[in-house]
């Protein structure tokens, strides 16, 4: 009887692996050219985007706030990077940094109205993301920005690590970090604890405004990375750049084992894995020409096999022995 | 209203993976008598009384008897059905209702009008209002829950557990959370419904309630009946040795003060609505009792203190040997360690094992100054060791602490306060439903910091402990200080002497 409990807390604990395995045996039943080398990298070099956000968004989900504004401010850093490079002749590291700072401050606003002011964060996001958007349509014009001289950036290798492509490492690096920072670090410990339960934080000294204002901050700064990462692959800025991201980011964390309550979560394998699951499906249908608009229906199925699991995984981890 | 009730529980058995819950237990229950259900935490109370609401199913070979008929109950419905009702220990209420949409929640449909969607509220209402009056209870029904006291809201409870028709009331640890004022309303009113042949279940923690209240007693023991005898037969010793068998003996208390050193000086103190005005002193190694009935802003100093409440006026000044200097709320609160009460939502992180519990007030100790890299193997370590010693019974240190009984969870509370080993403790309700064995292993914790020179300032709604615990107890009634008084000092009498004079309206 024991044994058999154990086994199954296993399996629930390595579930997002589990979904993840399954989709890559039916695509690779389904099509020779899905378990390429060029496929996976095209994959994962193209949803870096996604795969940022969702890193993004974990961190203002830690800490029990849904932050819906993480697409609108990936978006916000892309644009103000990619005017400057073509109007202004900027500097490419220069206009980069801009858009982060852009993204960085916007995370603040959020943080000021949500941690500051106490605001519902559902709809400060939802407002912000609504004001970025429409802000940018305006600066914009509705006019498609087309950036060719970044696509050296695309072809960047690193010599130092066997010509390994900038990009995929830039992705890579930044989920490592996270983890790490996450796992390994008293600021990591404390967004868990303030998300986890925000009275008792307080109640043992954590400085839970000042932790969780930094978490969305943090979660704009590297929605800036994201924005810049996505002009990057894009070779310009078009209006509907990034649209709805912040539902698949949120799907990704959550998919990875992320709760939307706050207090539970990781970046690797949770998040990064949750985010490849979605973009191997895409990518998978894609290739078995099966039609896009079915994409987004396996992937809400997904979504509420994973969210099933999820919740048989928290009955068996809270429920008490006795 | 008189009842034919009757209940016969007959080998109930209840396994868990790897423990047996309850072991053939069997008794019975007449109608017309309140039953005592008494055992540390642990030792299956819960489990009975979950397998009686149709939360848990017993083992084969169980047998429930009701009315001479052989049920077996299925889930919660088929407990309500039966007549099953719990007045749960947690008093919830619906705070945006009020009290007769509260008492009624439980089944809306049946107070539709007829052919329509809209609900009935004069019946409702008098619906509502027949039940408080028979439980002599003058509550207006349109009052909205939120700005009821914690006594008020378990009348609701009853209330709701009666209109729902129910015969056999499963009381667990109703008094936790009332004021002695409040408990003897309570008691008056399940004398009430005893009279009336209602079959009462009494789970508590307070033995001095089950000679005050109950007519038969059961304990429970590591899942198994270990006594069973008419309140009148035995006294607190035999039932103290019923329950656990041998007793974790408290130590005698040492006077371990540096009379010379005060830690804290409180001027005036002042708060939103309490406290009022008081002052007092804290010396090195004092474990100081703050005594006070419910809602007469024990809690209140506390957090007026810390800066949880805003604070109106007053000076606090802390300082070690004797060097005091003035400090701000925030400043205080980086000196001293609260522990507040109830443990379920307050005090834990439920969702996480013990070691992050225990090194979640210190994590700076764990980490590495530069980039506050955590060290988790020394974090392990030192939780173990700190687990070892204020004795949590776990598998081991990563166990989610949700999984723990109630005194295994109020142990890892005070092992977090202790690793950070703060100058002061403040400690408001620190045994509350914590079991007879638990409460004592905690006491003598105390003593053992306050001897290596940790002072305390406590909160307990129990005389009992307070006066063993303390070695100078200051009393507290509506927000001002009424009195003071040193341990040789320490009575019944002179405690509940001190909140009498100041409250005319308290009757005993």
């Amino acid at each position: 009887m024991r044994t058999k409990k154990f086994k199954l807390d296993h399996i629930l604990q390595y579930s997002t692996y589990f979904v993840l395995a399954l989709i890559f045996v039916v695509f690779t039943i389904g099509s020779d050219k899905f378990l390429t080398l060029r496929n996976m990298y095209t994959t994962i070099f193209n949803g870096g985007p996604l795969i940022l956000i969702t890193c993004a968004v974990t961190f203002a989900l830690l800490v029990g706030v849904i932050d819906l504004s993480v697409g609108a401010m990936g978006y916000a850093s892309g644009c103000l990077a990619g005017i400057l490079i073509k109007n202004y002749d900027t500097p490419i590291l220069l206009a980069f940094l801009a858009g982060i700072a852009l993204a960085t401050f916007i995370g603040w606003l959020n943080s000021l109205f949500i941690v500051r002011f106490k605001m519902n964060a559902l709809l400060v996001s939802m407002g912000m993301m609504l004001v970025i958007r429409a802000a940018t349509k305006i600066i914009t014009n509705d006019k498609t920005i087309s950036l060719f001289n970044l696509s050296f950036l695309r072809q960047a290798k690193i010599d130092a690590l066997g010509g390994f492509p900038l990009l995929l490492f830039v992705v890579i690096f930044i989920v490592i970090v996270c983890s790490v920072v996450l796992n390994r670090t008293a600021f990591g410990r404390k967004l868990l604890l303030v998300g986890s339960n925000e009275k008792v934080a307080k109640d043992i000294g954590i400085n839970t405004d000042r932790i969780k204002s930094a978490a969305l901050i943090i979660c704009g700064a590297i929605c800036g990375i994201a924005g810049c990462f996505w002009i990057i692959t894009l070779g310009s800025v078009v209006v509907t750049g990034l649209i709805s991201y912040e539902f698949l980011a949120i799907a990704a964390a959550v998919l990875g084992g992320t709760s939307l309550l706050g207090g539970r979560g990781s970046f690797y394998p949770g998040s990064f894995v949750g985010a490849l699951i979605l973009l191997f499906i895409a990518s998978g249908m894609a290739i078995m020409g099966i039609s896009p608009y079915a994409i987004p229906f396996v992937r809400g199925v997904i979504i509420f096999i994973a969210m099933y699991i999820d919740s048989l995984r928290y009955k068996a981890m809270m429920s008490a022995s006795n | 209203m008189e009842k034919k009730l009757s209940l016969q529980l007959n080998n109930i058995s209840m396994s868990f993976p790897g423990v047996k819950a309850l072991n053939d237990v069997t008794f019975c229950a007449n109608p017309g008598e309140v039953l005592g259900l008494v055992g540390v935490n642990g030792a299956g109370k819960s489990t009975l009384m979950n397998i009686l609401g149709g939360l848990l199913q017993p083992d084969k070979g169980a047998e429930i008897i009701i009315n001479g008929e052989k049920v077996k109950i299925k889930n919660p419905k088929v407990a309500e059905e039966l007549g099953i009702a719990f007045i749960h220990q947690e008093v919830a209420a619906f705070d945006t209702m009020n009290v007769f949409e509260n008492v009624l929640a439980y089944d809306l449909n049946k107070w539709r009008k007829k052919g329509s969607l809209f609900l009935n509220k004069k019946a409702m209402r008098e619906e509502v209002k027949r039940h408080l009056e028979a439980l002599d209870c003058r509550l207006d029904v349109d009052t909205p829950a939120h700005s009821l006291t914690v006594g008020e809201k378990q009348m609701v409870q009853i209330a709701r557990a009666l209109s729902q028709g129910g015969q056999i009331l499963l009381f667990d640890e109703p008094t936790a959370s009332l004021s002695d004022n409040e408990t003897q309303k309570l008691f008056e009113i399940i004398r009430n419904l005893r009279s009336r042949g209602y079959i009462i279940f009494y789970i508590t923690h307070y033995l001095d309630e089950v000679f005050e209240i109950c007519d038969r007693v059961i304990a429970l023991r590591d899942g198994q009946k270990t006594g069973e005898a008419p309140v009148s037969e035995i006294n607190k010793e035999k039932l103290v040795d019923m329950m656990i068998g041998s007793v974790v003996e408290t130590a005698e208390r040492k006077d371990v003060r540096d009379k010379d050193a005060v830690i804290l000086r409180v001027e005036n103190i002042t708060g939103v609505k309490f406290p009022k005005k008081i002052s007092f002193n804290l010396h090195e190694g004092e474990i100081l009792g703050v005594w006070g009935l419910l809602g007469s802003g024990r809690s209140e100093l506390f957090n007026t203190l810390l800066g949880i409440d805003r604070k109106i006026d007053g000076k606090v000044f802390f300082g070690k040997n004797g060097d005091l200097k003035e400090v701000t709320q925030k400043e205080l609160y980086t000196h001293v360690g609260y522990l507040t009460e109830g443990r379920h939502h307050d005090g834990l992180f439920l969702d996480m094992p013990i070691s992050k519990n225990i090194t979640s007030s210190l994590l700076s100790k764990f980490a590495s100054r530069l980039l506050g890299i955590l060290n988790t193997r020394r974090e392990n370590e030192e939780s173990r060791t700190i687990m070892k010693q204020v004795n949590v019974k776990a598998v081991d240190e990563n166990m989610i602490v949700s999984k723990l009984s109630g005194g295994n969870q109020q142990k890892v509370i005070i092992a977090k306060w202790f690793l950070k080993n703060p100058d002061i403790l403040f400690m408001d309700e620190p045994t509350k439903g914590v079991d007879v064995g638990a409460k004592n292993e905690i006491q003598n914790l105390i003593f053992e910091k306050s001897e290596n020179g940790m002072s305390f300032v406590v909160i307990s709604s129990e005389l009992e402990e307070i006066i063993n615990l303390c070695d100078r107890i200051i009393v507290i009634s509506e927000g001002k200080l009424v009195g003071e008084v040193e341990r040789e000092d320490f009575s019944k009498k002179s405690l509940m002497a001190g909140i009498v004079k100041q409250e005319n309206n308290y009757e005993n």
